[in-house]
């Protein structure tokens, strides 16, 4: 198992090295960079003053040259400057991330709340109109665009019972209530999407280990039936479901851009919109490289998990 | 047999559902409002409370480096100037002291002298500590501005000497007569910074010091800056001889989301909405039905509003941009794209009317008609007919509404019926400025800032090599007309040229004229005391405002 996981972190390298490459290169084939974004505010800089902005910002070096420069930097956990607010990037990074975390781990708290239970419900009582409106309601989360859903968790209950979550973002250590009162909008709009997958999977896993032999056997030993749903039949249908819920968490962090700017919620993808309309490269490539070391260190978690659930998977 | 039926009254559920979540919210004309702007009996000014305010989130602080609507209101709260507009209705420019008390222009306008208010203190933080302001303080940034890369620049780099007799008298030569020197005293962007902070910083993005009515407390970036009163501010209040502001606090909450601003908005969270803009007439009609007591000022911009053409392509051809402004169909545009709730904001702001043509004399102005035949006319005789133009919703300012975005695209049709081969292209702000200066794009929607001095839309955007002169217009008349109002001692000489001015921007269709949507300011029934509107940026009158929230 240990090899397994140093194995696994070694290849961590090469695969940030690749995003590295790609996110620094196709940044650069958008029009404009960071010293015109500026200037859109700068209307009275004369040419000298972009030129000297330009060397400041080393855009005036060889696309490769800036290219070495900054991967040394990384490699020494050197991040670089934000070409906008001229602070290091990763403080930045490191000050949103709580924001976006907390928005994922409630939305995946959500989902899983809203899905295993529905999708059990359905699975058991197959071809009812229980199993039904579970697979209404989970088509219906995956149709409908979270910034649709958003923007109803948003708008709804403010006609209705003239309420909207607080202003101003407050960070958890401050004021958990208040804090809470502002994610749980977001995440709920965020948990409803990912509950339309994972309740479909659980569904069709549950399903299959339900027909399987050691379950007919089950029950003919005449345990109740909720012992065999949730004590046997559940966790073996959960591989599936994780891994589901897994790559769900990357695309959290990366895809809750347009909820957390609905929400006013100042996190990484936030953080990353602002950067690109900034042509803020540095900031760019840092939140990539960020957002892809934590998918990476995500998925790993998620395959280690596959031996809880079935203890006959070994790594080796 | 259970399947089938199922799925069609699964199908129907689904529709109806989608049709609720949805809307079926029909357009019309925004009810429920009242006209009011803070005039008439208010009741007593109450001490205390929170001004809320909401804008698009600040790039960065220092307004040396850049300047944007969204940063301009706290910044004018915290910094002085000499001067302030008096904000007796939207458009008034009459200026009234601020941190100078009086100032006397000389007969031949290159020379000025302003006396300051004794008593003027720099807001009590380090490294400033509350020192009093003085004529050195303008001094330093009168040459410290001309370093800017901001408007700043432009305010002060005709005088080329200044005195100090004394450190509340400071006398400035200028190498020439400015018309608009006094306005700029008063303008948006135009702060007066301490020398201390640039001193410790070598700029003014982390310290922000004053001497205006409110000091910085909390700047969290896009999330929110708070304001607190300044205990030691000059201006005392009429009502209860207390020193300004009433207000405890004033906090801008930046918002990227126009349905997050609504909802803020409509359950009280948001004070005023008075940023350029304001909420399109449907907005306006979601937070009025909530709220009819909501006060609410319906306003022409203060911007100018129009299609450009750059001259360094086939549009130096007079019968072409002539083609092309027959081609456009204005009633179209404002009915459509503007809800019905439009009006002519031409090269020069409408509602100045001092200076600026009427909404009746834009509309009767030959060149500025609709002509569809006679621009298909035009450019088939020219040997245009199917020339490719890409058409910019945007020339250099971001704020683009859904409006104007639409607006664009009805352009484009209307050039494309007239048998032109437009295409609506949407390039990021930083690469259209970029395009804009070089002159390398065809044509577009134009802005401006909000400005009320005429040498902003005259000087900086027609002159020949002009930094904003996106048209890239080299007309020596031109030139000659907007340099003599520039300068112009007179009024009513000022305004006769200003008049040359439009006249030969409509003879030669260096500018089309196009509907913009009324702009609508905002504000809580529970807000008092604000006075009436100004177009400013920076919300005047924020300092005599209270609330009457409970």
């Amino acid at each position: 198992m240990q090899q397994y996981i140093i194995r696994r972190l070694i290849m961590l390298f090469p695969v940030l090295w690749g995003v590295s490459l790609i996110v620094f290169f196709a940044i650069r084939l958008a029009p404009g960079d960071a010293v015109e974004a500026q200037m859109e505010q700068s209307l009275f800089a004369s040419e000298a003053d972009i030129q000297k902005l330009k060397a400041q910002l080393g855009l005036d070096q060889p696309a490769h040259i800036q290219y070495i420069r900054w991967i040394g930097g990384v490699v020494r956990g050197d991040l670089g400057y934000s070409f906008s607010s001229r602070e290091p990037v990763i403080d930045r990074i490191l000050k949103k991330a709580p924001v976006s975390l907390e928005l994922a781990f409630l939305s995946i708290i959500v989902g899983v709340a809203i899905a295993i239970p529905i999708g059990v419900v359905s699975a058991v009582r197959q071809d009812t109109w229980m199993d039904y409106g579970g697979r209404l309601l989970s088509i219906g989360t995956l149709s409908i665009p979270n910034f649709v859903l958003a923007t109803v968790f948003l708008v709804f209950p403010a006609v209705w019972w003239g309420w909207t979550p607080p202003l101003g973002y407050t960070d958890l250590w401050n004021d958990p209530w208040k804090n809470f009162l502002q994610i749980l909008p977001a995440a709920l709009a965020v948990g409803a999407r990912l509950s339309g997958t994972t309740m479909r999977m659980t569904r069709s896993a549950l399903l299959e280990v339900l027909r399987e032999d050691y379950i007919r056997t089950a029950r003919a030993k005449g345990l109740k039936e909720r012992a065999i749903i949730y004590r046997h039949a559940l966790k073996n249908s959960m591989i599936p479901v994780v891994t589901i819920i897994g790559g769900q968490i990357g695309f959290l962090l990366g895809g809750s851009v347009v909820v957390e700017t609905i929400f006013g919620l100042p996190g990484v993808g936030q953080l990353t919109i602002a950067a690109i309309r900034a042509r803020d490269y540095p900031q760019i490539q840092g939140n990539v490289l960020f957002m892809a070391t934590v998918f990476v260190l995500v998925n790993l978690l998620v395959d280690l998990s596959y031996a809880w659930f079935d203890p006959r998977i070994r790594y080796s | 047999m259970l399947k089938p039926r199922f799925m069609s009254l699964s199908v129907l559920v689904i529709s109806l559902l989608a049709l609720a979540l949805l809307g079926c919210e029909t357009q019309s004309s925004p009810g429920g409002t009242s006209q009011g702007g803070g005039g008439g009996d208010q009741g007593t000014a109450k001490r205390g409370g929170t001004l809320r305010y909401w804008a698009t989130p600040i790039v960065q602080l220092d307004p040396c480096e850049q300047n944007a609507s969204s940063s301009a209101s706290p910044q004018a709260l915290i910094y002085g100037k000499l001067t302030r507009y008096s904000n007796e209705d939207y458009y008034d420019t009459r200026l009234l002291p601020r941190e100078a008390e009086s100032w006397e222009a000389s007969p031949d306008g290159k020379k000025y002298t302003f006396k300051l208010k004794k008593g003027v203190k720099w807001h009590n933080l380090p490294p400033v500590n509350g020192r009093e302001f003085t004529s050195a303080d303008v001094a330093w940034n009168i040459e410290f501005s001309k370093t800017c890369k901001t408007q700043g620049k432009l305010y002060w780099e005709s005088v080329v000497k200044h005195e100090e007799p004394d450190p509340y008298t400071i006398v400035m030569y200028l190498d020439k007569p400015v018309a608009s020197f006094l306005m700029y005293t008063a303008q948006n962007f135009n702060f007066i910074l301490p020398r201390e902070v640039f001193e410790k910083d070598g700029g003014f993005a982390k310290t922000v010091i004053g001497t205006g009515p409110f000091m910085n407390d909390t700047y969290e970036k896009d999330v929110v800056w708070k304001l607190k009163r300044n205990p030691d501010y000059h201006e005392i209040s009429k009502v209860d001889n207390k020193p300004l502001p009433y207000v405890d606090a004033f906090e801008e909450y930046f918002m990227n989301d126009p349905a997050s601003r609504l909802t803020a908005f409509r359950t009280g969270q948001i004070d005023l909405w008075w940023v350029v803009g304001g909420p399109t007439p449907s907005e306006l009609k979601s937070l009025t039905d909530g709220n009819p007591n909501m006060i609410v000022n319906k306003v022409m911009r203060a911007t100018p509003s129009g299609v450009i053409m750059s001259q360094k392509r086939a549009f130096k051809d007079f019968k072409l941009r002539q083609a092309i402004s027959f081609a456009i169909d204005r009633d179209k545009i404002s009915q459509t794209a503007m809800e019905g709730e439009a009006h002519y904001n031409s090269m020069i702001p409408s509602g100045i009317t001092t200076y600026a043509w009427s909404q009746e004399k834009i509309k009767s102005m030959p060149n500025w008609q609709y002509k569809p035949e006679e621009a298909k006319r035009l450019i088939k005789d020219g040997g245009y007919s199917g020339l490719p133009m890409k058409f910019r919703g945007s020339l250099q300012v971001s704020t683009m509404g859904l409006g104007e975005k639409i607006a664009a695209e009805i352009i484009c049709q209307d050039l494309k019926q007239a048998g032109l081969a437009c295409e609506n292209v949407w390039p990021d702000p930083g690469a259209s400025t970029k395009d804009s200066r070089s002159g390398e794009y065809d044509l577009g929607w134009t802005t401006g800032n909000a400005n009320m001095d005429p040498d902003e839309w005259t000087l900086s955007y027609y002159k020949t090599g002009a930094t904003n002169n996106y048209t890239h217009v080299s007309d020596p008349k031109l030139d000659e007309i907007v340099v003599a109002q520039s300068i112009a001692v007179s009024e009513t000489e000022r305004k006769k040229l200003l008049e040359d001015f439009q006249q030969h921007m409509h003879d030669n269709l260096y500018f089309i004229p196009l509907p913009r949507m009324w702009e609508f300011k905002v504000s809580q029934p529970w807000i008092k005391g604000m006075g009436p509107l100004h177009w400013s940026y920076t919300l005047p009158g924020v300092e005599r405002a209270w609330t009457d929230k409970k």
